[in-house]
């Protein structure tokens, strides 16, 4: 429990943000009048409108108690992890090699996963993506770097 | 008919017989798995439906929508976990029913109640759908702006959460939507400099972030009860006759339900569901029966959410509004395919549309007839702990989307959306409104300019019109309805004492 509505005056805030970005830009794409719109006329309604309902969101929410909310460190470190691996890894090594390495990573995110079923399970879906995307849909793209 | 004339032929051939078939199947099998619901289903396998061709890619979307509705169900009986959260209602009856050694009655109930609820939803389909169409073929385009518009208003603000919230999501989402490079005038905005952001966001990126992955990060911390044994045998699932006659209302019933809530944008199964177990309760005999494995109490939301599923493509295909972000995302698949859904699919595309609502029916009878062997297989994929599953499922979203256009690129804008998405969860913003936003931003966009420019510049023509004036009317009272309830409803509770989301 805390004073204020955490949740939605972060939220409410980052979206605010977001509208004003959103605002900003679209000034620089020109506005035009309403018969001929300018590229930014849209942007630049729908930015102000967000920053609008941000308000309405966050004030009421300062004056508010609410729930505050839990972050699962662990498998959002994980996933993340994870994600950003197969990003890095892909083109180096290959899709296949990639997703094991997803695995290997992701898998790390949940307490009962042991190093051993990690292993196991990386190179089964490894092999799984092998046969859908390499062998089924047949991506043009080596499965593994060096292979054709 | 035409659905007998062209509809039959088009979806038998062998190709989208496969696909139905793989839909339903996956489906199934997606839905089955608990933590992950049909919106999820249809993300993963979206980059896959990119290789097949228009109808057959939909046929399959389309399979492995109500083929995870399905699947959910089973999950909620045996496990009392829903695959979906419009199972969520028959976990109330349906688990008691297998605890009470009635599993099979209740999942071949699931199946039947399905059954008929996803034929009565493709009967309204077929009258229903070329009637809206002609309807709507008299839309201008600030018609189809407010259309848009109310669709986006119904979807963001019924539900449970603040409506507040919800347009904000619609904002978002319609803002996300502008990026890329704008039709009318060349310039590509907010790409931040980057040629990859040209085009704009890819729809099944950001849905495969925002639903897949932070769905999948947040279900990784909920505890699993690991020991269930279950087992259902063929046998166990004969009704007995009282069952039958106990069922049979609810289902027709639950139906129509369903359909009601299925065609109206905003509301979608979840509610369906919870409608059909809300009037069953109430014109039941003997209502203290449920919540104890009163069948009546799966009949009916069962047929409901498969009805719902079902009428859920009559705005989409007959006008081109989605209603939820499922359908959203189907719409998105069909845009990318080159097919635009609307008042003119019916007479463009006659093939496809009666074709599509054929493969409907097919694979309902699949989903019906193929499930009952397949049950044993179910359970055991029940069985597979989540802890192994949900590395598999990441490592398959990575893949699909690198697949999508083999760049790298993708994969870390994959990363900022979970990430995003996750955090959206965190503060409770729904991601479901983004998406429809997303999809319908260009379109709104453009009948706006449209319509602007036939009106010379005066917004007071939207209200004018009559079409127009009136949708923009029901938008603002649902609006000012939503707005008014939710307040009301959050001071009826005092803070410490309200449910958690």
């Amino acid at each position: 429990m805390a004073r204020i509505d955490l949740k939605d005056v972060i939220g409410g805030a980052v979206f605010g943000a977001v509208g004003l970005f959103f605002f900003v830009k679209a000034l620089g794409y020109g506005i035009g009048t309403p018969r001929n719109m300018g590229s930014g006329f849209v942007p630049m309604s729908l930015g102000l409108a967000a920053m609008i309902i941000a308000v309405f969101i966050v004030v009421p929410a300062l004056r508010r108690e609410g729930v505050q909310p839990q972050i699962a460190w662990r498998p959002l470190v994980a996933v993340a992890a994870s994600i950003a691996g197969f990003a890095l890894t892909c083109r180096w090594l290959g899709y296949v090699p990639a997703t094991a390495l997803v695995v290997l990573f992701a898998a790390a995110g949940s307490r009962e996963n042991s190093a051993l079923k990690t292993i196991a399970l990386a190179a089964a879906a490894a092999a799984g993506i092998w046969l859908v995307f390499g062998l089924g849909l047949r991506i043009p793209t080596p499965p593994i770097r060096g292979l054709s | 008919m035409e659905l007998f004339t062209i509809g039959f032929p088009a979806a038998v051939t062998p190709d989208n017989l496969l696909y139905c078939f793989l839909g339903v199947f996956l489906g199934t099998f997606i839905g089955v798995l608990p933590g992950i619901g049909g919106i999820t289903a249809v993300s993963l396998l979206l980059p896959i439906s990119f290789y097949l061709d228009p109808m057959t890619a939909l046929i399959f979307l389309s399979g492995i929508y109500y083929g995870a509705e399905y699947g959910g169900s089973l999950a909620s009986v045996l496990l009392n976990l829903p695959g979906t959260a419009s199972n969520a209602i028959t976990c109330l009856d349906g688990y008691p029913m297998a605890q009470a050694g009635r599993a099979g009655v209740a999942l071949l109930t699931t199946k039947v109640a399905s059954f008929a609820g996803g034929c009565f939803g493709i009967l309204l389909l077929i009258f229903l759908s070329p009637l809206m169409s002609s309807l709507a073929l008299s839309f201008g385009a600030a018609d189809y702006f407010t259309a848009m518009l109310l669709g986006l208003i119904a979807a963001s603000t019924v539900g449970r959460g603040s409506p507040l919230k919800g347009i904000a999501m619609v904002v978002l989402g319609l803002l996300l939507g502008g990026i890329g490079m704008d039709v009318n005038t060349g310039i590509a905005r907010y790409n931040l400099g980057l040629l990859e952001l040209q085009d704009g966001l890819h729809i099944a990126i950001i849905a495969m972030g925002l639903f897949g992955v932070s769905e999948l990060i947040a279900s990784a911390t909920i505890p699993r009860d690991k020991n269930k044994r279950l087992s259902v045998s063929m046998s166990s699932m004969i009704p007995t006759r009282d069952d039958v006659r106990r069922a049979l209302l609810p289902m027709l019933r639950g139906a129509g339900v369903g359909s009601v809530f299925g065609t109206l944008p905003g509301t979608g199964q979840s509610i369906a569901s919870f409608m059909s177990y809300a009037l069953e309760k109430r014109t039941a005999r003997d209502p203290s029966r449920f919540g104890q494995g009163a069948i009546e109490g799966i009949a009916g939301p069962e047929a409901s959410n498969n009805a719902a599923v079902q009428t859920a493509f009559i705005p989409t295909l007959s006008l081109g509004i989605p209603g939820t972000a499922t359908m959203a995302i189907l719409l998105a698949a069909m845009l990318m395919q080159g097919i635009t859904p609307g008042p003119n699919l019916v007479s463009d595309h006659p093939e496809l549309f009666w074709g599509l609502i054929a493969s409907f029916w097919i694979g309902n009878v699949m989903l019906l007839i193929l499930n009952i062997p397949l049950i044993g297989l179910w359970i055991r994929i029940l069985a597979i702990p989540y802890n192994l599953l949900y590395p598999s499922v990441i490592a398959l979203i990575c893949v699909g989307v690198y697949s999508l256009n083999l760049n790298i690129f993708d994969v870390w804008v994959l990363l900022v959306f979970s990430l995003i998405g996750y955090g959206m969860r965190l503060v409770g913003f729904e991601p479901a409104p983004l998406i429809l936003g997303f999809v319908l931003g260009p379109l709104i966009e453009e009948n706006f300019r449209r319509a602007m420019l036939l009106a010379r510049g005066d917004f007071l023509e939207l209200f004018m019109r009559p079409i127009s004036g009136t949708l923009i009317a029901v938008s603002a009272v649902i609006v000012i309805w939503r707005i008014y309830s939710f307040a009301r409803q959050r001071s009826r509770y005092r803070p410490s004492e309200a449910p958690a989301d």
